[in-house]
């Protein structure tokens, strides 16, 4: 099994040596994915406190002031500093990567391991439901979710989990048909282990990779969903400082004062493709099977 | 190795073509450019930016800015504006008489002023079915309020008798407002049915021809207009929500009138092209933050004031909006005549603010919802008015709502806080009677819940004198100043950029643009 | 193959309608009151009841859903409740603009997306590979709506080539075409950088069968190879990514046609959104579902056409 990172023999080797050799390692994407994603993490974690101004300040004798001198990136049309507010919004941007890709993760596992394993009437009707969510372009279920449940930033969480927890579930699901008829379930299966164990040890075990690289693009679909909603006024609402908010402040001045909107979509363009790298670094390190079974779908 | 130079020179024979494709299309691309072009500046067409789509074409029901302009130019009323000094004129009618006592106006009507589409000739018939539909008791206008129990009598098929319930000073302005006072044709609605509301006929300067939700409506020029044919052919507002947007399709001469430009940014730099005019006229429409008088703690009088004094308005004016705005002390905007200055000011003054606060008992502040709607700029500057309340401790909790929600929530009453811009009208009536009148809620606006100054707003409506009318006026306005029941924050300005070319595109006081004698000359 | 079809076919109707009872239900959910959304602040009580009687607002839920159902059988999709237009009128006639928008899309992603895929399937490992994969997950890292705000300064401002808004003058194919251009480009560049990834890793996979193996040592030509053979076998799955492209491109056409001030689906859904036009929203909505349903109904009845194997 090359999909089972954790499952392996176990060899008597330090945990890093072992990671060394694993193919991880040697896979150039992997690394800068990781290496930006702990950045960001890194970043939004301590933002708050190297920020040099508050972010909510507004100081309307330093509007629109250009990048460098006392203000990093320059000033919005308020007098705010655009730095200290995509420091600030790196934490809310954080947040929702993570609250959307463990969220979709945690529901989407749960009903595709569902789904897959009790098989008959309730696979049809949950593959169903899953293909009429999924037919609805998942941006589009997040906006009218958004529009129902107004504009917080709990909401454009749940909304995206919403639109996303579908794709987790189907990829689970489909990786729980491939596993079940193995060997190793059947004969779990013959000396009497109960389902439950079996799928706490045996089954997610196995499934986990795949499925963590469909949540890592749901994470990734989760910053640009924030920032796409804030745009059309549905995101979370102004002046707190996430990263769709600073391109929807500095909208009015792409032409006279474009630093403003491309940096934090700069931001958001960098955490992506960290997050989108990390995703593809897991993936082509999996079996191919499983590339090919997820490959479609995960890419929503 | 040498596979991949093998690979290499198949690719390479298979791409040629896909090249050549490519060339072809940037060559055939070209002249599609050029067409383009030569579109833009068709002679007989003149493209107008507005910033919202048109939601309806009946201009009985609530307006915004995009109906309002559409509405001029298909409808026209008995009377309307004469847009260079907002006087009254003359338009559907042909002369007007009024009783003694201010009640009864006799209005003889315009003859041989015919329907667009073939719906025949503009009669009494029509100008009773149109504001009779206004005040349709089973579903009003929101605009009902300003025919307030008339009778409307047909005497012959061009004299109208109009009897008013008690007499109203501002009547003349409720027969000209580009809203309740337009007529509609009754052959054409009671033949169309409900599909009239997208195919509205009128009498107007042009003629409604075609509507693309989310694009555009276009108007085609009416031969047969009674105050003459306008110049240019077709008339097209093209929607184009976003201003830096609409600024490059201005360069680009995909528009030639700007129309509605707010951005400070974007007038300066337009204004520096020699190739655009820009021009602006101050507006009848004042922004406030409205505050709800029967919720605690802004029902106390002092809190009111503390709040007037924390905000900067002259920065916010000076700075936030770069001197695109301008300051009014009171809830009617200094273009009125019956403005005046005259009454309680409120000077930014934090430590007055703080002060005020203390004596009403909460020097350490308070919790304040400040509530304003997802549009620009409404969604813009309260971040500064919010801003500048917690710099005197009060904690400002600032809610964007998105339109509909907004909507709603405004209706219900129960707000302490909304940003309310009201008027539309050069009647001073319609906008505090709105905004701090006891009519104005429910249903309306004064969600301030405000009646402190009815008496006096009453009675001025019913005066006849002018200057004794306006006296009035003025006492109102000192009432309310010093009752605050809103904090007017500034009053608007009207800026529209046009290509050098284009002459005569007017807009209102109240808010549309009218390019009934507009020219173009490329 | 007619039962594949048919086959195929029994599973979009139970889908679509799935989708009816999800919208509907879903919209119904919406705070904020349509009447009073329709009729402004200042509409009188009366007023609103006529309005909430006509729109059958004040009908139990189930009721609602039943007339709205019935209607749709007959092709009565209501009426926008705001400028009382027939839904399905307004929706038509918004339908072309968003459906040129995603079709274009669709044609850069293909044109750009595959030989880009195969270029860098062909140099695995080199320099130019590692530019080109490198590319595409950039490429779908913008947010869309940003690309087509800078993309808007850049070739309509700067270098003013393209119309900066809207989609064309109405009845002139060229202006519309022409108005098409970067819309489709920002558009369809995420879907391009999807289809190219996954051409790289379907042919990468193939390329190393057996077969291509064998076609190689008999001394077919490489390209034949490639084009023919590789190809062949790689498309299924490239075909698969278009159909998810699509789906994806319709989400991200919301936003696209905002930022270009297009008349389309997205910008009416928006409009609904904001209105509460019940019967507007649902309409869009379920042209859009039905649209991606129906493109995957296609790309499903496409497969055993490009693949033998599955012709059975």
């Amino acid at each position: 099994m090359t999909v089972s990172l954790d499952n392996g023999p176990v060899v008597a080797m330090p945990a890093w040596k072992r990671w060394m050799r694993s193919p991880y390692a040697r896979h150039t994407g992997f690394l800068v994915g990781a290496g930006i994603t702990v950045l960001f993490v890194f970043v939004a974690l301590i933002g708050p406190f190297i920020a040099p101004y508050d972010p909510l300040a507004t100081d309307l004798q330093n509007v629109l002031q250009p990048p460098g001198g006392e203000h990093l990136l320059g000033t919005d049309r308020y007098g705010r500093d655009i730095a200290s507010r995509l420091l600030w919004g790196a934490q809310a941007s954080l947040f929702v990567a993570l609250a959307v890709g463990s969220l979709s993760l945690l529901f989407g596992v749960i009903l595709g391991t569902l789904a897959g394993f009790v098989g008959g009437w309730t696979d049809r009707i949950m593959l169903a439901v899953i293909n009429i969510l999924l037919a609805f372009p998942g941006f589009l279920l997040a906006l009218a979710f958004v529009a129902i449940r107004g504009s917080t930033l709990t909401n454009v969480i749940l909304a995206v989990t919403l639109a996303y927890t579908p794709r987790v579930a189907i990829v689970m699901r489909a990786v729980v048909l491939n596993i079940r008829p193995r060997q190793f379930i059947e004969a779990s299966f013959a000396v009497g282990v109960s389902t439950p164990t079996m799928i706490w040890k045996h089954v997610l075990p196995n499934c986990l990779p795949p499925v963590i690289v469909v949540a890592t693009v749901s994470a990734a679909f989760a910053i640009l969903a924030e920032a796409g909603l804030s745009f059309l006024g549905l995101g979370v609402q102004p002046p707190a400082p996430t990263w769709g908010n600073v391109i929807t402040d500095g909208r009015p001045f792409l032409i006279s004062d474009p630093w403003i909107s491309i940096s934090a979509g700069a931001c958001i363009a960098v955490v992506v493709t960290g997050l989108n790298l990390l995703g593809d670094g897991v993936r082509d390190t999996l079996d191919p099977f499983l590339r090919n079974q997820t490959g479609a779908r995960a890419l929503k | 190795m040498i596979r991949s130079t093998l690979l290499c020179r198949g690719l390479l024979r298979l791409k040629l073509p896909a090249a050549a494709l490519a060339l072809g299309a940037i060559v055939s691309l070209a002249p599609a450019i050029e067409l383009a072009r030569a579109y833009a500046e068709e002679n007989d067409v003149l493209r107008i930016r507005i910033g919202s789509d048109v939601i309806s074409f009946d201009p009985h029901r609530p307006s915004t800015i995009e109906n309002t302009s559409v509405a001029v130019h298909v409808y026209d009323g008995l009377f309307g504006y004469d847009l260079t000094d907002m006087s009254i004129e003359p338009r559907l009618a042909e002369s007007h008489s009024v009783s003694e006592d201010g009640l009864v106006y006799t209005i003889k009507l315009r003859e041989g002023v015919m329907f667009h589409g073939g719906y025949g000739e503009m009669t009494a018939h029509d100008v009773k079915f149109s504001f009779e539909r206004v005040m349709d008791p089973e579903a009003p206008s929101p605009w009902a309020k300003e025919f307030d129990g008339m009778t409307i009598d047909v005497e012959d098929d061009h004299t109208v008798v109009l009897t008013l319930a008690r007499p109203n000073a501002n009547f003349l302005h409720s027969l000209s407002s580009r809203n309740q006072a337009l007529i509609l044709s009754r052959k054409a609605i009671e033949e169309m049915g409900e599909d009239w509301i997208t195919n509205p006929i009128g009498t107007g300067a042009y003629e409604f021809s075609a509507w693309r939700p989310g694009d555009r409506v276009v108007l085609a020029a009416n031969d047969d207009y009674f105050r003459g044919r306008p110049a240019i052919d077709r008339l097209e507002l093209v929607l184009i929500p976003e201003e830096t947007s609409a600024e490059i399709a201005l360069l680009n001469r995909e528009i030639d009138v700007f129309f509605a430009l707010q951005g400070p940014e974007i007038i300066e730099r337009l204004e520096a092209n020699a190739e655009i005019n820009v021009s602006q006229r101050p507006a009848l429409i004042s922004c406030h933050l409205v505050l709800n008088t029967t919720v605690p703690p802004l029902d106390n009088v002092l809190v009111r004031r503390a709040m007037a004094h924390a905000v900067n308005r002259e920065s916010l004016v000076e700075n936030f909006f770069r001197g695109t705005k301008v300051l009014t002390s009171t809830p009617l905007t200094p273009e009125y005549v019956e403005y005046t200055d005259d009454v309680p000011q409120y000077p930014y003054d934090p430590d007055k603010a703080r002060e005020l606060l203390a004596e009403a008992g909460f020097a350490d502040g308070f919790d304040f919802r400040y509530i304003t709607v997802a549009l620009s700029p409404y969604d813009q500057f309260p971040v500064v008015v919010s801003d500048d309340l917690s710099r005197v401790g009060i904690r400002v909790d600032l809610t964007v709502m998105e339109r509909a929600t907004y909507g709603a929530a405004r209706a219900s009453g129960t707000l302490p806080s909304a940003t309310t811009c009201p008027s539309n009208s050069p009647n001073p009536d319609t906008l505090l009677r709105a905004l701090v009148h006891s009519d104005g809620f429910p249903p309306g606006v004064n969600t301030a819940r405000y009646a402190g100054a009815d008496a006096l707003l009453d009675a001025a409506r019913a005066k006849q004198d002018p200057d004794k009318r306006s006296k009035l006026y003025h006492e109102a306005q000192r009432q309310i100043m010093a009752d605050v029941p809103t904090i007017p924050l500034y009053a608007d300005r009207l800026f529209t950029a046009t290509h050098s070319g284009v002459e005569g595109v007017m807009t209102s006081a109240a808010f549309w643009v009218d390019a009934y004698g507009a020219t173009v000359n490329r | 193959m007619l039962r594949y079809a048919i086959g195929r076919l029994l599973l979009v109707i139970p889908t679509i309608f799935g989708m009816v009872v999800l919208a509907f239900f879903m919209l119904r959910a919406l705070p904020g009151d349509p009447a009073t959304a329709i009729l402004g602040e200042f509409a009188t009580p009366q007023a609103l009841e006529r309005l909430r009687s006509s729109l059958r607002l004040d009908e139990p839920l189930l009721s609602q859903f039943y007339h709205y159902v019935t209607g749709m059988m007959t092709g009565d999709w209501g009426r926008s409740a705001l400028t009382r237009k027939p839904a399905m009128a307004e929706v038509m006639s918004v339908v072309m603009p968003s459906m040129a928008l995603a079709f274009a899309s669709i044609f850069v992603a293909i044109v750009i997306g595959i030989p880009v895929g195969v270029l860098s399937a062909v140099k695995q490992g080199t320099g130019i590979d590692y530019l080109l994969v490198a590319l595409t997950i950039i490429g779908i890292s913008f947010p869309v709506f940003w690309l087509g705000l800078i993309t808007i300064v850049v070739f309509a401002h700067t270098i003013p080539l393209f119309p900066a808004v809207g989609a064309g003058a109405p009845g002139s194919l060229l202006s519309q075409t022409h108005a098409l251009v970067l819309p489709a480009i920002v558009l369809g560049s995420g879907g391009a950088a999807y289809i190219a990834r996954l051409t790289r890793s379907s042919m990468l996979e193939v390329m190393n069968q057996d077969y291509i193996l064998v076609a190689r040592a008999m001394g077919i030509s490489e390209s034949r190879i490639l084009f023919v053979y590789a190809m062949r076998s790689a498309l299924p799955a490239i075909l698969s990514v278009i159909g998810v492209t699509f789906a994806v491109s319709i989400g991200n056409a919301i936003l696209v046609e905002v930022v270009f001030a297009r008349p389309g689906l997205g910008s009416l859904i928006i409009k609904a959104t904001f209105s509460r036009d019940y019967q507007l929203l649902q309409a869009g909505l379920l042209m859009l579902a039905v649209s991606v349903v129906l493109v995957n109904f296609v790309i499903d009845l496409l497969y055993p056409i490009i693949d033998p194997r599955l012709r059975r």
